[in-house]
């Protein structure tokens, strides 16, 4: 992916590459993070492209972007496992797979607030003033 | 309860305005196949599912259904951000912006205003869960005829992740169905 606001080969965890791991052939139930994130679809015998669209990689407009990116992506992998398991409850893989994810989605986390302030309000933990939560409303989108 | 997190579910990032398309996904909020339709339909549903099961997966789902309804009206907005006079007029927005300004309203393409009918609930699993089942499928034609009035990558690339999201859901709703068809339920 695009590597123009974070270098992150540098870097010894980096989300990107998390959101990388694992298995990506058609012979598994569930792609990577990236790829199901890319595509809308994390299950491979259930992905369903229309027509010759192609999904692509969402464009990136700021290193705050960037830096969210792989907290889409590996929170799209939560709620896509979360669904799985509803109805698959003793899919031991699926089990480990969204408590692995689930590290990393928290590591990718940490690092967007550490940069762009707290996700969901009750992470506002510094006392910074002025009081950070209400800048920067992700409906608003980028370039305009 | 619910908690909010400052992300959308996939990026939103338009640079051109687009009123003629923003009325056309406008049905995606307030639309009978809408987003909010059907994030009220699976949360107002859930309560009276026949075990753990049922009530976890319309509770799952109807939440990804709220975060849906941001992406749609992330579009719609960004769509019709700063927009002239004259391209209200031209896109035939003149009415719609009589009533509500530059505002999110849920109606559909048309202006048929959102409806309560939408939520369907007759209290009866079966019929509840064949019911979203079809909405799922009549969720995702609606995409694909989304798609198909698109002209811009910007619009085209979140239509074809929530296209995709109505498949996923279609078929855990028809895991859901089997699984109360062999308990016995009809």
């Amino acid at each position: 992916m695009h590597n123009q606001y974070v270098n992150y080969f540098m870097d010894p965890f980096s989300p990107y590459r998390e959101c990388n791991k694992g298995p990506q052939g058609q012979n598994e139930t569930f792609t990577n993070a990236w790829e199901g994130f890319i595509r809308g679809n994390l299950i491979n015998e259930l992905y369903t492209p229309y027509f010759n669209y192609v999904p692509k990689e969402p464009r990136v407009f700021s290193e705050k972007d960037q830096l969210l990116l792989p907290v889409q992506a590996l929170d799209f992998m939560r709620v896509e496992l979360n669904l799985y398991l509803d109805t698959h409850p003793d899919d031991v893989n699926a089990i480990n797979l969204f408590a692995q994810n689930q590290i990393a989605l928290n590591e990718a986390k940490r690092r967007y607030e550490e940069r762009f302030g707290p996700l969901v309000v009750f992470n506002a933990t510094s006392t910074a003033t002025p009081w950070s939560w209400t800048q920067g409303w992700p409906w608003e989108g980028g370039r305009r | 309860m619910w908690i909010y997190e400052k992300k959308l579910q996939y990026p939103v990032n338009i640079t051109k305005r687009d009123l003629a398309m923003a009325k056309n996904i406008l049905t995606q909020y307030g639309g009978p196949q809408g987003e909010l339709a059907a994030a009220i339909r699976y949360l107002n549903q859930r309560y009276t599912m026949p075990d753990e099961y049922g009530k976890a997966l319309l509770t799952d789902i109807g939440t990804e259904e709220l975060a849906h309804i941001e992406v749609i009206a992330a579009m719609v907005n960004q769509l019709t951000k700063g927009a002239t006079k004259e391209e209200i007029l031209a896109a035939g927005l003149g009415p719609y912006y009589s009533n509500h300004g530059l505002d999110l309203f849920p109606e559909n393409s048309s202006g048929e205003p959102f409806t309560t009918a939408y939520i369907s609930a007759v209290g009866d699993p079966i019929a509840n869960i064949e019911e979203n089942m079809a909405a799922e499928q009549k969720a995702r034609a609606v995409y694909e005829n989304l798609i198909n009035l698109a002209t811009s990558d910007e619009v085209i690339q979140p239509l074809l992740f929530l296209r995709q999201r109505e498949i996923i859901h279609y078929h855990r709703f028809a895991e859901l169905l089997q699984r109360y068809q062999e308990m016995g339920l009809q």
